[in-house]
Order: structure tokens, then sequence, then C-alpha cells
């Protein structure tokens, strides 16, 4: 690029937040989910604003976003694929919002709208944040399973305020995203995972640049980070987090310990083996024309959303030749059709048609244009979210059936 | 450069040994300098983090192989992130071909910017050259051969006589200074 490299803060922010991915996909993420262009994706939004009969945002606003799952599904596979204007960004207009029924219930009894004073949030900026569904505001970059889902998945929490700019940390800070959000992850009847421990997490630790801000702690047995990003529009006032960061502490100290488990909990990360499971190697290497693909093993940083996602067994699977790219990847989330029917209302989405998807299943491809050439399919098997993603929409359409071949639909 | 965490050839053991750790020292130690390099030949600011990314998490799975020249792993990151922005600039040139004729996918080639043009290389160079500077002889000349006349980085230290073993006495005298520097401060 022609413009000089950003300095000071601004470089600071770019560095820690590339930091923090790094740290992350390492581990759990071996190459960036990918989008494919521009065209295409204003097709996408099209399907699901159509399937819903209103404009995601503006319903997500109203907070008249339920979803049934029998409908969704009934309109997913309907729904037309005509052109339409992409979404904008949409300024929340209330603190209120609507779940899916399937969310697993907070096991902290939590409730966002009462976890803290929203006062407390909004005083952190100089524009106005309200409350918004986390899964959904994720959804709306990139085209992964929003980490957050795996939290939710394990009886944890996520709350989110912002200004309705979609943001998801897996891809970068989206420079004009202002909001806030706590997430609360409890302890694993065996504890806190190895790789968490190895890293010595949940860190204990509060600080703030000009434009963010970044908490950890772990509370009873819960791990609490909270993160604020906001440009320009943060108050650089350090009381003012601290207030946010002891009254939610104080609240999730006072909410626990966390009720049982309702999911078998895995402390172990998946081999070879658990991948050839879902779609032998020499499959994928066949439709996906690499000779030669091996799975591609993460290893390295770690976070409160790695150690949910480890919880709930849904770490994943990807497929390479060299560590340069992957070919493929196969992500899931059990019991996560709920998600998946949240994920859709980021109107990011086209329904399509599998091969071998059972009565009642759901099927959507999305893309990401802004991350170069990469589509994903979204699928239910069963009560199961699965996201398969490939070079090409052809490819992963392809590794999706085999997926469905291989489970059932 | 700040050897109180290790040099970077120990670092580099450490990954390869699995020491999440020292993946944020690497990363604290060279991202700046990868940072604004990559801003130098990245098509846009989207590139420049997954550019870079993508530069330190190859550094993370290849750490193994990874055959330092002289003392620092700077050239060896900045190859690698020229070779991840050699692929955006040819993703980027494609997507633009495609936009103005979706029958030609491969008209993109001849629009892409070829970095083996040493002027334009050395101009890519422009906001890493403090750091390139403070290199040791060995590891200036790895630049100049892979940043700027094209080499790969194996013919490279292939040509500068480089070999595994001679790279594994390096990490040992590196290890004897810094135990000397361990002992003197304890006195």
């Amino acid at each position: 690029m022609k413009s000089e490299p950003p300095t000071g803060d601004e470089l600071t922010r770019l560095l820690g937040s590339m930091k923090r991915n790094v740290l992350e996909r390492v581990a759990q993420e071996p190459a960036p989910a990918k989008r494919k262009s521009v065209r295409h994706i204003f097709g996408l939004g099209l399907g699901v604003a159509a399937l819903l009969g209103v404009g995601a945002g503006a319903a997500f606003a109203l907070g008249v976003i339920t979803a049934p799952e029998q409908d969704a599904a009934t309109v997913a596979t309907d729904a037309p694929n005509t052109p339409s204007t992409a979404s904008q960004p949409t300024a929340p207009a209330t603190s209120e919002y609507s779940v899916t029924p399937g969310q697993p219930a907070s096991r902290y009894g939590l409730d966002c709208a009462t976890l803290v004073d929203p006062a407390l949030v909004s005083g952190l900026f100089s524009t106005e944040v309200a409350a918004i569904d986390p899964i959904v505001s994720e959804s709306g970059v990139g085209i992964a399973i929003p980490r957050r889902a795996a939290i939710l998945a394990v009886g944890g929490s996520v709350c989110e305020w912002s200004n309705g700019v979609p943001m998801n940390e897996q891809y970068g800070v989206e420079p004009d995203y202002v909001g806030v959000t706590i997430s609360v992850v409890p302890r694993a009847a065996a504890g806190w995972s190895e790789l968490a421990t190895q890293h010595g997490m949940p860190a204990d630790e509060s600080q703030c640049a000009d434009t963010w801000c970044w908490a950890s702690a772990a509370v009873g047995d819960a791990w609490v980070t909270i993160s604020a990003y906001g440009g320009a529009e943060l108050a650089t006032d350090p009381s003012g987090w601290q207030s946010l960061v002891d009254a939610v502490t104080a609240a999730v100290g006072a909410a626990g310990p966390a009720a049982a488990s309702t999911i078998t909990e895995r402390m172990t990360l998946p081999g070879p083996e658990d991948c050839d499971a879902i779609i032998p190697v020499d499959q994928v290497g066949s439709i996906t024309s690499t000779p030669g693909v091996q799975v591609m093993i993460g290893s390295g940083g770690w976070s409160e959303w790695a150690e949910a996602r480890l919880h709930a067994d849904a770490v994943g699977c990807g497929w390479g030749v060299d560590d340069l790219g992957q070919a493929a990847r196969v992500d899931w989330l059990h019991e996560g059709r709920w998600a998946y029917l949240r994920m859709l209302h980021a109107d990011a989405s086209t329904p399509i048609e599998l091969a071998g998807l059972a009565a009642g299943g759901v099927a959507s491809v999305r893309c990401d244009e802004r991350f170069g050439t990469t589509c994903a399919v979204d699928l239910t098997v069963g009560q199961d979210w699965y996201n398969v993603s490939a070079n090409d929409e052809a490819t992963a359409i392809a590794l999706a059936e085999a997926v469905l071949a291989r489970l059932g639909g | 450069m700040d050897e109180s965490d290790g040099t970077d050839a120990e670092l580099l053991e450490r990954l390869a040994s699995g020491d999440q750790r020292a993946m944020a020292v690497v990363f604290d130690r060279h991202a700046p300098a990868v940072t604004r390099y990559a801003w130098a030949i990245a098509p846009s600011r989207m590139d420049v983090e997954e550019i870079v990314q993508d530069t330190f998490l190859t550094v993370w799975r290849k750490a193994a192989e990874i055959m330092i020249a002289e003392a620092s792993l700077l050239p060896w990151l900045l190859v690698t992130c020229r070779n991840f922005g050699m692929n955006a600039v040819r993703k980027a040139a494609r997507s633009r071909a495609e936009q103005f004729d979706d029958e030609a996918p491969q008209g993109g080639a001849d629009v892409v910017r070829e970095h083996h043009d040493a002027e334009a290389a050395r101009d890519d160079l422009r906001w890493v050259l403090d750091e390139i500077e403070r290199l040791e002889p060995i590891d200036r000349q790895v630049c100049e051969l892979c940043l700027v006349e094209g080499l790969p980085y194996a013919e490279a230290a292939e040509r500068l006589d480089l070999s595994v073993g001679a790279v594994k006495q390096r990490v040992s005298r590196s290890r004897a200074r810094l135990k000397k520097a361990v002992t003197l401060d304890e006195i």
C-alpha cells in the first residue's frame, strides 16, 4: 500500500488484535475462513432476508426474532436466491432481544438484561450502544461457526452491547465497531484443561489502550472475560472500565458456582482418527483434488473460547498438504441447531439443497469476499450443526454431502 | 534486539518443542517489522492482517524445519511474509480482472505486480530498513538475496554455504553467550 503504516496506539491495537488471533488460531484455526465475491454476497443476503420476510437487522432491533425451528427449516429450502442489496450496520433501537429456543440455559442463571447496570456499559462510549444477539453479531463476519456458540453450548453466558456493526474477533477488529462483550465460561468438572493451565489461564489481567480494553479473571469456577472496542468512541476513563469489571466480577461471583454440566465434557484435543470419522482423508483428497492431503492438527495458543470449544467437543478438523493453507475444514457444534438458526439472522446465507439431507434438515451456504475465496456450507445433522468449508463453493457442497453420507442427515 | 527472553534460535527450539509461550515472545519481537513490511506489499489493510497472522502461524508450524542464517529469525519471517503478500496481490489482481471480464478468469495474470523487480522490491523494504540494518551480516545478505533478488530462502542459504550443522553450532554459541551473561549478572 502507498499509505504509511500505522504508528502509536493504532499500531498497538492492530498488533494486539493480530497477536490474540495468532495465539488462538495456531491451535484452533489453521487457516482463516474466506469469502468469494461481492456479487455473490449480495445474493446471499437476500435468501435469508426473503426467508424471514423482513430485514434481519430490523427484526433483531425490534426483538421479534424467535424463528421457530420448524418454520426456519421449511423456508430455508424454498427461499428464492434473488439479488438484493447488502445489509448495512443497523444501530440497535432497543436493549432487548429474543433468542431462538434451544439455547442451553446459563449454568449460573445469568441474564444479560440484569448482569450489569447498562449505564456502566454505555458510559464507556460516546456513542449509543444497546444489547445485541452475540451469535448474530459474530455471524455477520466470516463463515465459521461463531465462537460464542461454544460458550453458550457449555452453559456459559455471552452478553454483548454494540452499535450494531457486526464483529468477529476471529477475523480481526472491525474499525467501525463499538461495543462490549462479556463471556462467562464454566470450569469443567475435571478442571481447566491442561492447555489452559499451560498458558497460565484463566489469566487475571485488565488493561486499556486508547481504543480498546480487555480483562480476564477467574471468578469462582468461572472464567470471565470482558472486551471493549470503540475507536474514537471509547471514553478513556480507567475508572469507568474498572467499575464495569468489578460489577461483572461481583455478579458472576454471586451467581456461582455453576450448576452441573449437562454434556460430556471433552478435555483433550481430537486426533487424526477423530477426523477420519467425519470424512476419511483419502476422500477429502479426492473431493478437493488435493493429492497428499493430511489432517492438520493445530497446536498453540488458548483462550476462553478455545476452552469452551474443547469442553463442547467442537474443536473441528482441517485438512491440507502443507501448513500454508488448507484444502478443507469441518467444524461442528453438537446439539447446535439452535445456534445455526440464530446464525441465519445475520443475513449472510443462501439456502441450498444437499443430497442426503434428511427431512427437516436445513442447509445453506455463505461466503465472505473480504477474506479470499473460501465458502462454507452450514447444515444440520440431526440436532447438530456442521460447518464445511473449502476453497470454492462446489467443493464445499461436495464435502458437505460426503459428511451427510458418512454421518446421516 | 532484546534477548532477555532468549535468542531467536532458542525461541525456535522452544516453538519446535511445543512451548506456546515462546510464540508470544516471537510475535512481540518481530511483528512490528513484519507488519510494516506487509503494509508495503499488501493490496489492502485487511490483507495486512491476514498476511501477518499467516506468517506467524507458519513459523509455529514449521519451527522444527526453519534454518536461521545467522542470529535473527526476521529474514525468514520477511521472506515468508513476502510469499503470502505475493499470493494476496495475485488474488486481488484476479478479483479485479474477474470484475472486468467474467469470461477470462485467468486474465489477472498480466496485472500482477512481479516482485522480482529489484527496484520495486527495495521500495517494498522502505519501512523495515532500520531493522535490516541492525541484522548480522549473513542475515542482511539473506534479506538482499531473497527480498531484493527474489531467491527462495533455501537457495539463499545454499548460496551462503549455510548448513543445518552450521546453524546448530550457532545455536550452541548463542547458548554459551546467554549462560555467560547470566553468570555475569549473578556476580
